[in-house]
């Protein structure tokens, strides 16, 4: 590891991922290069197959990269997990549907083997974070997709982890829910400053949210361009009026259909 | 939480199930059941068929209450014999489903046994058992512990072998095997488990009722209806038939209902 990547949030340098099959080799990652630093709100953009999840996925030590390098906080993925250096949200909320919701944002905590008074007390604090304060004692069918999303984030939090994983978590919710939920995320991310990255394949979640947007192509994945998003922080309800959002939302239109025209 | 989180709550206290039932459920069966009681009953009265033969049903009843009790005393004992052979053939077979799981060559071994063991008839495995555990009790349960495991094998074997999105959060917290068991893999297989139960416990009466024919304890319903019925005392056979079969319903409606209990979290079991 060098001196440099120590201080950088996620790290991955001609990072490199080939899945073989019998249908032949899919080039799923090529020469991807990325630096997020900590604290810091990446969102990565791209047309569906692009990669994106796969990238995240890598971070998050679910897929082993075929070339280069990868880290997270300066460590690598596995090490990382160990460490519980990182959260992870999944595409659905993936929550144990025989667990009520304090159980499954206890679930963590349970595997690192926090006694139960604290990790109840901890999921309560997380609960509360997500505004979900009152639904502990239900179970995830109880509840809609995008409160079951936010027990999701609350899971995730739980360790308090310094890095979160979001893998276009609000991808299956109508857009009033999503926009609602982007709202949330800044607020949280405003209260814990971690390290965010974050798929998506919504352009103006992507604008709202992020301090920096990766824009990827497809086959092979590689990332054609990254967009600075000088918007102020905090961000609420009157960023997306502003005349620079829109600016940034064309500019990034543009960058994807630059990386599907590469892609065709 | 806002007032619209409330209100996306789903209702599950309203409605309910079970209670929008359509008449013709109930309607219709009991109507049949009742025209085929009367068909019988005036068929052995106006046939003037012997009572060796066939009892009428009015006989039959009042035989029943007369030795409700004693009846009852046989079925808690054939049930007690049926019960045990179903706790110890599931927890073999779902201990070894668990144990072999992601071994893919013994998994399928044991399936194939498993498919053998089904298709061979259990009854006649009995005279083997009572070798081992003589004409008794535990013959009955040996039996019935043979004939559940296959089922419960296979059953708890493909719910084993599910995977599905969790597996990636179980691998993304580290969780240890036993969490993983315990809060994972045992959970998802449940509904396959309860599937297989379904199956199992009615056959496990059937299993026990004609092993306590061949021998076994006296006081069970299999070992009585034979006792009765060399002695040509048809209308208690038939009641204690009519025994056989309420507890036949019994554990049926006792396993949906802990179906019910223990899977209501599962997404077959809502009328959401």
């Amino acid at each position: 590891m060098t001196g440099e990547s120590q201080t950088l949030g996620l790290h991955a340098a001609k990072l490199g991922k080939r899945f073989s099959s019998k249908g032949g080799d899919v080039q799923a990652l090529e020469d991807v290069n990325l630096e997020v630093q900590q604290g810091g709100f990446m969102s990565i953009i791209g047309p569906s197959g692009c990669g994106k999840s796969t990238l995240l996925r890598a971070f998050s030590d679910l897929v082993e990269p075929s070339i280069g390098e990868i880290s997270v906080n300066g460590k690598m993925p596995a090490e990382a997990r160990a460490a519980r250096e990182f959260g992870v949200v999944f595409q659905s909320p993936n929550l144990l549907p025989w667990r009520t919701v304090l159980r499954n944002v206890t679930l963590p905590l349970q595997v690192m083997g926090v006694d139960r008074p604290t990790r109840n007390q901890t999921a309560h604090e997380m609960l509360e974070l997500v505004g979900l304060g009152s639904f502990a004692r239900h179970h995830p069918w109880q509840l809609s997709g995008g409160m079951q999303q936010r027990v999701a984030i609350a899971r995730a939090l739980s360790t308090n982890p310094s890095v979160l994983l979001m893998d276009e978590p609000f991808g299956a919710l109508d857009e009033i829910t999503r926009d609602r939920l982007n709202l949330e995320l800044m607020r949280i991310w405003g209260q814990l400053s971690a390290t965010i990255l974050f798929i998506t394949h919504s352009i103006t979640e992507a604008v709202f949210l992020s301090s920096q947007i990766a824009v990827m192509s497809s086959r092979p994945g590689r990332i054609t361009e990254l967009i600075d998003v000088n918007l102020p922080y905090p961000r609420n309800a009157e960023t997306r009026d502003m005349p620079e959002f829109y600016e940034l939302v064309i500019e990034v239109r543009r960058a994807l259909v630059e990386a599907s025209a590469i892609a065709s | 939480m806002t007032t619209e989180d409330v209100a996306v709550i789903k209702n599950t206290e309203s409605g309910g199930r079970g209670r929008n039932l359509p008449i013709g459920v109930v309607l219709t069966p009991t109507i049949f059941f009742a025209s085929f009681l009367t068909i019988w009953e005036l068929a052995v009265r106006l046939g003037d068929v012997q009572v060796l033969m066939l009892p009428a049903p009015s006989v039959i009843w009042s035989m029943f209450v007369e030795d409700f009790g004693l009846l009852v005393e046989l079925a808690i004992n054939t049930g007690i014999e049926a019960g045990k052979g179903v706790l110890i053939g599931s927890l073999i077979a779902i201990g070894l489903a668990g144990l072999v799981h992601g071994i893919q060559w013994l998994n399928q071994g044991l399936l194939s046994y498993s498919s053998t063991v089904k298709a061979l008839p259990v009854v006649a495995l009995y005279p083997v058992m009572t070798i081992f555990f003589g004409v008794t009790s535990k013959a009955v349960v040996a039996m019935v512990a043979v004939g559940v495991a296959p089922i419960m094998f296979t059953f708890a074997s493909r719910g084993f072998s599910g995977t599905s999105e969790h597996d990636d959060l179980m691998r993304s917290i580290s969780a240890n095997w036993r969490i993983r068991m315990t809060a994972l893999v045992l959970p998802r297989a449940l509904p396959y488990v309860m599937a297989g139960l379904r199956t199992a416990v009615p056959l496990s009466i059937i299993i026990s009722i004609i092993s306590e024919y061949f021998g076994g304890s006296v006081s069970t319903l299999g070992a009585y209806i034979r006792r009765e019925s060399t002695m040509l005392h048809t209308v208690q056979v038939w009641s204690a038939i009519v025994m056989a079969c309420l507890l036949g319903v019994l554990v049926f409606v006792a396993v949906s209902l802990l179906d019910r209990y223990f899977l209501r979290w599962h997404s077959s079991r809502r009328e959401v």
